[in-house]
């Protein structure tokens, strides 16, 4: 049969077939328009901890350092959910919910009598929305609030990500606003009423592609607190031999704060071993006098196309705030800054991390979906903490 | 202070010069899951979330304390 022929029959099937495909595009466009979930994750989170802080009442006592320190001994039962939702081509909203679910949160002698922080639960609604604006320019809108016992909390913020350089590198400029309410009760039991503190914070970042296995990021982000910043539960050892801690006075923090924070970033994927080297610094200080620097490295290693491990080792060093305050000999004004928090002393803290990762599947007509299970310890002078995760995502 | 963050600035410059541009279909090992500067955003909450109750120079950064705290953001 001629070549020609055999045009001239397919030309109308082509035709025909084009139609239908534009006739089903056209179809199909509504359906891109509906809400969709296009992404899902659970984790449940348990913490373990056990430890002794100045700042703590239960079982106070002076220890070998000569320090008077109380338990700070709790447990955390942490489940977390996120979800995506697609509600268009070009506009997608992501809901994050943790609660926290916290044994002896504030361990003080209140607590001998209420049991008040015997259990403290706690839940967050954070949410993210994004719109591109352009296939280059992103803007999200975060909101959410927060409720714990008497404390409630609210937050909301903008960021505009500029996608540069055939999206080698972006820009993102982001702000951040904070507002607590809350009924803080003293050590011996006195009730201040609700106060309020506020936060503002911004910050700026830059991520660039360095070669086709290395990508690097850095950030920098500026905030400032006000309002009643110390926490109300802590109170500070007014001797240092331990003897008599029925009148210990609360912590007192000035009423103002800020606080800088920057850091870099630094992947490098290893093709031939099929394996990433995650590398993480960040420097961090304030005008309470509080100076750190954090350091995290961590490979992420393929053992089967669908298995991952992750080792990882950080290292915090802290410098603590001017006013950090063991213990009171002498008597000090009722709004003299002071704390016994060993949270804000100087410290080093050691922290070591696995993560296993299983892919169910990958890219598949499930999408991609992992299980992952970690654990991790942390470790200080006078506190450890245990803690282990079980993840679960999928992308749809 | 602010000598500090221009350090820590500076210190990150070198990595954000003199990049080449990598095309689209470079990307591959870009693309690796283990690339992803957040992989897991739920396990990077809750590890972040014991940083900022138990670090006071934790936050400060611009994400939620996760504890209603403002102290720690």
């Amino acid at each position: 049969m001629p070549a020609g022929t055999k045009v001239r029959r397919t030309g109308p099937l082509v035709a025909a077939l084009a139609l239908l495909a534009l006739a089903a595009g056209a179809l199909a466009q509504p359906e891109r328009e509906r809400w969709f979930i296009d992404e899902l994750a659970f984790r449940f989170g348990y913490v373990d901890q056990r430890g002794l802080g100045g700042q703590s009442q239960a079982g106070a006592a002076l220890r070998s350092d000569g320090r008077v320190r109380g338990s700070e001994q709790l447990r955390v039962i942490n489940p977390i959910a996120r979800l995506g939702l697609r509600q268009n081509e070009r506009v997608r909203h992501v809901i994050t919910f943790p609660v926290d679910i916290v044994t002896s949160a504030s361990a003080d002698a209140l607590d001998a009598v209420s049991r008040a922080s015997l259990w403290n639960e706690a839940a967050t609604l954070d949410i993210a929305s994004t719109v591109d604006v352009t296939p280059d320019d992103h803007l999200t809108l975060r909101y959410g609030t927060h409720f714990e016992e008497t404390l409630r909390s609210a937050f909301g913020g903008a960021a505009y990500v500029r996608d540069l350089a055939l999206d080698n590198a972006t820009l993102e400029l982001s702000f951040n606003a904070v507002v607590d309410w809350f009924d803080p009760i003293t050590p011996q039991g006195f009730d201040w009423g609700y106060v309020r503190r506020q936060a503002l914070n911004a910050n700026v970042g830059v991520s660039q592609v360095l070669s086709p296995t290395t990508l690097a990021s850095a950030s920098y982000g500026i905030t400032r607190q006000w309002g009643l910043l110390e926490q109300p539960w802590n109170s500070i050892p007014t001797n240092d031999r331990g003897g008599t801690f029925t009148d210990r006075p609360g912590e007192v923090f000035p009423g103002d704060r800020l606080r800088h924070a920057a850091s870099v970033q630094l992947l490098q994927h290893a093709p031939s071993i099929r394996g990433t080297l995650r590398l993480d610094y960040r420097h961090y200080r304030d005008d309470f006098g509080l100076v750190a620097d954090t350091a995290r490295v961590a490979w992420v290693q393929w053992l089967h196309p669908r298995v991952t491990l992750e080792g990882s080792y950080r290292l915090h060093a802290q410098r603590g705030l001017d006013f950090f305050t063991p213990f009171i000999e002498d008597f000090m004004g009722p709004r003299v800054p002071r704390t016994a928090d060993s949270d804000l002393d100087d410290f080093r803290a050691h922290e070591v991390g696995s993560k296993l990762r299983v892919y169910l599947s990958r890219n598949g007509p499930r999408g991609t979906e992992s299980v992952d299970v970690s654990y991790l310890r942390y470790q200080r002078p006078w506190m450890t903490i245990d803690a282990i995760g079980i993840g679960y995502r999928r992308l749809y | 202070m602010i000598r500090d963050v221009v350090r820590t600035w500076l210190l990150a410059l070198p990595l954000l010069v003199g990049c080449v541009v990598v095309q689209p279909y470079q990307r591959e090992h870009l693309a690796d899951p283990t690339m992803a500067r957040d992989d897991d955003p739920l396990g990077t909450a809750a590890e972040r979330k014991l940083h900022v109750t138990r670090e006071g120079a934790g936050g400060g950064d611009g994400g939620s304390a996760g504890g209603g705290c403002a102290c720690g953001n």
